[in-house]
């Protein structure tokens, strides 16, 4: 009997051992094999782009004159040769000129998001960029350099100038237009609006899509919920937090609670990843419907979810204890439901992750001694075979 | 210089700055709630905002700012100057930390819209709590149940702490104020300045941070005192965040421990109308002598508010940072207010 018991003990000892050798030479295989560059990269179409990290935001608070309070450096986005234009916006009774940043490349010109610059963008099919700026969201035309009116000015009996009601006896500012999603199909324009305040009073807003072949603008669905994205179906997914998750028809008759309580998500054309239990994380088929549960290699609870552009892959940052600051990197291919575990590059903490593909994973890490932060190209279809 | 040695001298040139540039007036006692910060050339960490507009959490959006930190207002219910900054965001719209840490605390009280996540951050990103802790108030922490956020847990940039809870008592938005204490009800929890996070920010976004602030990064220059000092609200008309300054800085001072408060007839002069930074000759202002101590708190007074459309008693913000519903004349009555609040200069 001890004998057998000793047996089992060290077959068990010896499967963990290699189990565990195996996972480190993945790992090193992993930060290895993965180009590093330094700061923070994402991507936006493709277009490899440095958003400002923390050295970059430090070099900008000591370049403040402390006489003027003005900045000598700005913490922005960048990209290879970026380069810049300004754009005037005469409309709603603005007059501004807004500057944005962008890249030629081969004849095609790909405008930045610049956050830093005090608006945010949403490339629309036509090469045009829906410019969210003042509470409202325009067209910009980068190659005419001209911002105009995108939205209809009235919905309804709701004009674009009315104003509603607030505690103090002053109107509060009202939201015509914002965070906008574009459909896959390039047809549908989903925002954000409390133009229904005027009306109501109620300031939680609403969701609107606009049709981009009739211009017509409707209400879908309530409140400002997060846009987790869309589906070749045309149809969109909202985080409710903790009311779970809806798929919503973009027509806004009909829609369906595919989760009902809070979870940790992504969204890919395909597929739905979820985890509303540590220990596991649930994927959904959206054209079939069917789910599958995932378990194993250590997954534990999700800090977050980021999903491949075509939806084939989806990575997850774990923590194998929730307490720790230790996270692992867990891949899971969407179509077979395999999965793969790597610990975090030595020394250092990862910040998050994004996709500037279907097969390309950046990988944002933080330096745990310097502090400095760089971000790891990694090839999916090379790394996990 | 090797890479050792090369990262001594850096962290000691960084220690260096950080201590010349921002300190806390923990020993002052304002009666309550707001613990001074001083400083303009340092911050505290650079933090990224709560709210991102991608889905991966790494693309930051600048909400406008409601309402400041130390912000005179007049409300039905909340507090008096504002103990924190109001960020527009949507009903249901993900909060994110601003920085890595540990949770502290979580309040699920929705049915008052008071839910709040109390953060310990992690401000030199070597993956440890560093007690800069941050509250997140107006929100629905993520998972009330058995799944979601939990005391003790870790969190980086990128974990979503909950989301924007729909009007009940207040319009949706996210309160985010920087306490001293990592649980809300502890008795001695003061509130500080939230511009020490986003110094680096830009002219067109947060100003350096000052959009968080009603009043920030004091600096002195010989007997110059800088301030930047904004009544920067949302302007329902043009529909648009506007920065429209306040009227006018008094400065209320007296010279040496014994002497009597009163107010300069000099103010402050606006120095840059785009960052809106302000400054005052303290010894021109206060005709003191060099070496003499002069005790010198200020008053930025709002040229409108739309909380206060009809009211002209109490559009008065104070630096230092004063709670509560604070009389612009501290030493009305007794200068014991003033006196706690003030801060001393030697003249030079």
């Amino acid at each position: 009997m001890r004998n057998k018991t000793s047996w089992k003990v060290f077959s068990l000892t010896a499967l963990m051992l290699i189990l565990a050798a195996s996972v480190a030479l993945a790992d090193s295989d992993l930060w290895t094999q993965a180009s590093k560059k330094s700061g923070r990269l994402i991507a936006t179409q493709g277009v490899e782009v440095k958003i400002p990290g923390r050295d970059e935001k430090q070099q900008a608070v000591t370049s403040i004159d402390p006489v003027t309070g003005i900045s000598a450096k700005r913490a922005g986005t960048i990209s290879n040769s970026t380069r810049t234009f300004t754009a005037k916006l005469t409309a709603d009774g603005l007059n501004d000129t807004l500057t944005f940043r962008y890249i030629d490349s081969a004849g095609k010109m790909t405008v930045l998001p610049s956050p830093d610059l005090g608006y945010d963008i949403v490339t629309l099919p036509d090469g045009n960029v829906l410019v969210e700026y003042a509470a409202s969201i325009y067209k910009l035309n980068p190659q005419k350099r001209t911002l105009s009116l995108f939205l209809n000015s009235q919905t309804g009996n709701i004009r674009k100038t009315q104003r509603g009601p607030i505690s103090g006896g002053s109107a509060k500012m009202v939201v015509w237009g914002q965070r906008a999603s574009i459909s896959p199909d390039g047809t549908q324009l989903l925002y954000w609006t409390t133009r229904n305040i005027v009306a109501t009073g109620n300031e939680d807003g609403e969701n609107w899509i606009k049709d981009l072949r009739t211009g017509a603008e409707r209400k879908v669905y309530g409140a400002g919920y997060t846009v987790l994205g869309w589906d070749q179906k045309n149809r969109f997914y909202l985080d409710l937090g903790d009311l779970g998750i809806v798929q919503v028809d973009s027509s806004g008759k009909a829609s369906a609670q595919l989760v009902s309580e809070y979870s940790v998500s992504a969204l890919s054309a395909n597929h739905l990843m979820y985890q509303t239990a540590d220990g596991s994380v649930n994927i959904r088929n959206l054209s079939t419907g069917q789910k599958k549960v995932i378990r194993g290699s250590g997954l534990n609870h999700l800090r977050s979810i980021s999903s491949s552009e075509n939806g084939a892959w989806f990575a997850l940052l774990n923590a194998p204890n929730r307490s720790s600051r230790v996270s692992t990197l867990i891949v899971v291919d969407a179509n077979t439901s395999e999965i793969h575990k790597f610990d975090e590059p030595a020394g250092s903490s990862i910040i998050g992750m994004s996709w500037q593909d279907s097969e390309t994973l950046l990988v944002q890490v933080r330096n745990r001694e310097s502090a400095h932060e760089s971000t790891y190209v990694v090839d999916m279809s090379k790394e996990v075979k | 210089m090797n890479k050792n040695l090369r990262r001594k001298v850096q962290l000691t040139m960084a220690a260096l700055l950080l201590l010349s540039a921002v300190s806390s007036a923990s020993a002052a006692d304002y009666g309550a709630r707001f613990l001074q910060q001083y400083g303009v050339k340092a911050s505290i960490a650079p933090a990224m905002t709560p709210s991102r507009s991608d889905a991966d959490g790494l693309l930051e959006r600048y909400a406008p700012i409601e309402s400041k930190t130390n912000q005179p207002r007049n409300v039905v219910s909340g507090t008096n100057p504002h103990n924190g900054s109001d960020m527009a965001m949507a009903s249901g719209e993900r909060v994110y930390a601003i920085l890595p840490g540990k949770i502290t605390e979580i309040k699920s009280n929705t049915s008052a819209q008071l839910g709040s996540v109390i953060i310990d951050h992690d401000t030199d990103g070597d993956g440890n709590p560093d007690g800069v802790y941050v509250q997140y108030v107006h929100i629905d922490p993520a998972g009330s149940g058995s799944y979601g956020i939990a005391v003790g847990d870790y969190v980086t940039e990128t974990t979503v702490i909950g989301t924007v809870d729909r009007a009940k008592r207040y319009n949706p938005h996210l309160h985010i104020q920087q306490v001293s204490r990592g649980k809300s009800n502890s008795a001695d929890i003061q509130t500080m300045p939230m511009y020490l996070f986003y110094r680096h920010t830009s002219l067109e976004t947060w100003n350096a941070g000052s959009d968080l602030d009603y009043i920030s990064a004091d600096w002195q220059k010989g007997n110059v005192l800088y301030l930047t000092a904004y009544a920067a609200t949302d302007n329902p008309q043009s529909n648009r965040y506007d920065r429209n300054r306040p009227v006018e800085i008094q400065l209320h001072y007296k010279i040496g421990a014994t002497g009597k408060w009163k107010m300069s007839s000099t103010k402050f002069r606006l120095s840059n109308a785009n960052t809106m930074r302000y400054q005052i000759d303290l010894k021109q202002a206060t005709g003191a002598s060099k070496g003499q101590k002069v005790y010198v708190y200020a008053a930025a007074i709002r040229a409108n508010d739309p909380t206060f459309p009809n009211k002209a008693n109490y559009r008065h913000g104070l630096w230092p940072q004063f709670y509560k519903q604070p009389d612009r004349v501290l030493y009305a009555g007794s200068s014991v207010r003033a006196d706690a609040a003030s801060r001393v200069f030697t003249i030079q």
